[in-house]
């Protein structure tokens, strides 16, 4: 494993355990292989009181590879999350950069709940359900919708 | 000089007794005991002698081991004393059998065996007994008492495996006595564990012995803070030339972390022995690396390796010269023993040192265009040399900023211009209060030179304008805190330059006043106690500040906690299960303690019934 | 009193000439130390800056573009990446 990887991943750990944003919390972070965090809905949106489970998978080139992020267990309700936990989210494929981390991350899809008016699953949900790979990144994405 | 039976046939009866009388000089008393003897057979009386005579003949033996044996280390004893016990004690014997005439030669032989062989054992005992018991002794004056070791080597070896833990006992109990106690400086306590690893090890080579040992000297050199400090410093001691630390250091094997236990390409690879201790560890016992053992007396490297870079700084930057060639050694050693990437750190303060040389040479040398333009004037040549250092790689540097004088501060602009042509995109700081700077004094009386940190200098300095200056305004004047610069002052009036008047008043002593002589002496080593490095300590408390605010607001959502349970979950947040990882949070529940404590005596917690507790405000 | 300096010996910090206390957006270290694959800092572990203003470690940033999910682009703000020269200037 690189020191690149090593290296910025526990300094990522570290900070998100010692100065954790609102409502994101590490819960499992044993290997440097995945890790899972949970995420609290924020008070007055569609998902406050609700709490998802995040899993991030890491390749040894992270951070210059995005990690694969899905929702695991309870997968919340929303236009841009199939139900089988797949995060259609610009920033996690074509659109990741180095520069981004396991907080922003959280933290776009933390927004991305927050903002959402109407709790429906992806209007193709049935479909991509059924045809989806195991992981997210092997979709061939199209982002239609930068705003939601 | 060994203790066979075998030798009895071998004493010399013209050898010098210890007293200097010879045995011929006896003949009268060897006559009439002879005669005695034989009298006494006559009445059948020798055999219920018997008993009071082996006691006797014991008695002897423990009085001239008592007398002749103990406390003398550097000479054979063994040899002597077996020498004593053929030419001296049995020849008595020999006399008394001698006498009964119904015996034959041959069975006086063999009685005078069988006795000697008793006695012999007896001897090896009492021998043994005493050598133990003084065992710290021979320690201390080791190595002018291997022949101490060497008999007692012959001694334990007819004597029953019991005495080993004896050995190990007693030794307990001499270092707990005289050794591990708060009055031992820590060094002495590292160079006489040295002496044991090195008697230990000949006395039991496999190591099981040392190994039994080692314990109390880690759990006592682990309440001595200062023990890294002392182990590292005595590494890097220049003066000292023969510091066996140094010489062991250079006798390495392979790196300490890349040792395994069980090597199985180990052609001599020996079984553990019997008696060995669950922590017996025979790569490390076995082998005859003191610096290993050293270091394994505590828990990680790190601190070690903390303390060489800290060690390190402190010379580097005490360097006018720019040579490292010193340092490059001891860092080759350091990595041979340590593994390169853990002296990464330090190998990079060191090539500061080499860089800043070509730097130096660059800024004050033609090449630097800046002072290509300037050359015509006489007056431009630079004081001013520099170290510079990356500053993520050396210790935390202590040190005050102020306003060095302005010649000094117009050279540092003009060496950082320089430095940024030599180095584009790159620029300096100054760390002002740290250097060396040599500065003459003319005065009306007297010229003096002087070797000082910057801030001395800078305080003479300004007393060149005005020979008075009030403390309070001459800190305004270079910008520095007054409580700071009054400790700062007495480092001039101490050498008679300046002199303290009421009101914090300092005046220039343009013509020479008497000084106390011993109060002179004093000052002469004082500015050696300005320590320019952040102490471990120092260093733990900053890595806490880190955590504080989450230990605050831990306390402040879970409530009171125990120092334990605080120092659980720290370690749980800060240390990545993974172990590749290089964050860690080695910090001790003792560095923990006494900063929680540090911050209730700052009333930031409540230390309450065994809780640590956040303020409520 | 004459007070002649004779030799002045003083210590100094390097620093990047980038704003105080910024670390690499890539490997989240201080640009005044070195990127996780090499040891010393400075010369041997350079800056690099963009046309768009952006710095990272110049070892980092290569990293970056040589992935294919770079599109050349740099990593804060995707713009296609391009060396500012005015910064890599060398004196001759």
């Amino acid at each position: 494993m690189s020191a690149l990887f090593t290296k910025r991943l526990s300094k990522e750990l570290v900070d998100l355990k010692i100065n954790p944003p609102v409502g994101i919390e590490v819960t499992e972070a044993d290997t440097f292989k995945s890790w899972k965090l949970t995420l609290d809905g924020v008070d007055g949106t569609l998902y406050a009181g609700e709490r998802f489970t995040l899993e991030f998978r890491f390749s040894p080139n992270y951070p210059m590879e995005s990690p694969e992020v899905v929702f695991t267990g309870n997968i919340p309700i929303h236009p841009h999350i199939y139900s089988n936990g797949h995060i259609c989210l610009n920033v996690l494929y074509n659109q990741w950069s180095p520069v981004l981390s396991v907080r922003s991350v959280c933290l776009s899809i933390q927004s991305m709940l927050s903002s959402c008016t109407c709790k429906e699953p992806p209007p193709d949900n049935n479909h991509y359900v059924k045809t989806a790979k195991a992981s997210p990144k092997q979709t061939q994405w199209s982002f239609h919708d930068d705003s939601v | 000089m060994e203790l066979d039976d075998t030798d009895l046939e071998e004493f010399d009866v013209e050898l010098p007794l210890e007293d200097g009388t010879k045995l011929e000089d006896l003949n009268d008393e060897i006559e009439a005991f002879s005669k005695l003897c034989k009298q006494m057979h006559s009445l059948d009386l020798i055999k219920r002698t018997n008993d009071a005579l082996e006691e006797f003949l014991c008695d002897e033996i423990e009085l001239r081991v008592q007398n002749t044996c103990k406390g003398t280390f550097d000479k054979p004893m063994l040899r002597h004393s077996t020498k004593w016990l053929y030419s001296t004690l049995y020849p008595w014997l020999q006399i008394i059998f001698s006498s009964n005439s119904q015996l034959s030669h041959e069975s006086i032989e063999n009685r005078l065996v069988a006795w000697s062989k008793r006695l012999n054992y007896h001897f090896c005992m009492i021998f043994c007994d005493s050598r133990i018991s003084e065992l710290f002794d021979v320690i201390v004056d080791f190595p002018d008492s291997k022949i101490a070791i060497d008999d007692l080597i012959v001694c334990m070896r007819r004597l029953d495996k019991d005495y080993r833990y004896r050995l190990v006992e007693s030794l307990h109990a001499a270092f707990r006595k005289r050794l591990l106690i708060p009055g031992a400086g820590t060094m002495d306590i590292i160079n006489t564990y040295i002496s044991t690893i090195k008697c230990l090890r000949l006395l039991d080579s496999s190591g099981v012995l040392l190994e039994k040992i080692t314990g109390p000297f880690r759990n006592y050199l682990r309440t001595r803070e200062d023990a890294a400090r002392c182990l590292v410093s005595s590494w890097m001691d220049e003066k000292n030339n023969n510091n066996e630390l140094i010489e062991e250091l250079g006798r390495t094997e392979e790196p300490i972390d890349n040792q395994q236990d069980v090597r199985f390409n180990d052609d001599n690879w020996l079984p553990d022995p019997m008696d060995a201790g669950p922590d017996y560890k025979s790569s490390i016992y076995r082998s005859a690396d003191i610096t290993n053992l050293l270091v394994s007396l505590f828990d990680t490297t790190d601190l070690i390796i903390k303390e060489i870079q800290n060690q390190m700084a402190s010379y580097l930057l005490t360097k006018t010269d720019y040579d490292t060639e010193k340092e490059l050694t001891k860092l080759e050693l350091f990595k041979l023993r340590f593994g390169e990437s853990k002296m990464s750190t330090t190998e990079v303060m060191i090539k500061d040192i080499s860089d800043s040389k070509r730097i130096d040479s660059f800024i004050l040398g033609n090449d630097n265009p800046l002072r290509r333009n300037m050359s015509g004037s006489s007056s431009e040549v630079m004081m001013l040399h520099g170290t510079v250092i990356s500053r993520l790689f050396w210790p935390t540097l202590k040190g005050e900023d102020f306003d060095v004088p302005e010649q000094i501060s117009n050279e540092m602009v003009k060496y950082d211009e320089g430095f940024q042509i030599f180095k584009p995109r790159r620029k300096l700081q100054w760390l002002k209060s740290l250097g060396k700077v040599q500065i003459e004094l003319e005065l009306q009386d007297r010229t003096l030179e002087f070797e000082v940190a910057p801030i001395y200098a800078t305080i003479i300095h300004n007393f060149q304008q005005q020979d008075k200056w009030n403390l309070v305004d001459l800190a305004k004047k270079i910008k520095i805190d007054p409580i700071i610069l009054k400790g700062k002052m007495n480092f001039w009036s101490d050498r008679g330059i300046l002199k303290e008047l009421p009101n914090d008043e300092w005046l220039l002593l343009e013509t020479a006043e008497e000084v106390d002589p011993s109060k002179r002496a004093f000052a002469s080593n004082e500015e050696n106690c300005d320590n320019i490095i952040q102490s471990l300590a120092e260093q733990k408390a900053e890595e806490f500040k880190m955590y504080w605010a989450y230990i605050e607001n831990m306390l402040k959502n879970l409530g009171g906690m125990t120092l334990e349970k605080i120092h659980n979950i720290l370690c749980s947040v800060a240390e990545p299960t993974t172990s590749s990882s290089n964050s860690s949070f080695d910090n001790n529940l003792e560095d923990l303690k006494s900063f929680l404590n540090q911050m209730v005596v700052e009333d930031k917690l409540e230390f309450q019934g065994g809780l640590y507790k956040a303020k409520i405000n | 009193m004459r007070v002649k300096v004779k030799r002045w010996h003083g210590v100094a910090v390097w620093r990047w000439d980038v704003p105080n206390e910024e670390v690499c957006g890539i490997c989240r270290v201080p640009f005044d130390g070195c990127c996780p694959t090499c040891k010393t800092p400075g010369d041997d572990c350079s800056l690099i800056w963009g046309e768009c203003t952006h710095v990272f470690h110049m070892h980092c940033l290569l990293r970056w573009l040589q992935t294919e999910g770079s599109r050349g682009q740099c990593p804060m703000d995707r713009r296609t990446w391009g060396i500012n020269f005015t910064k890599l200037f060398f004196l001759l």
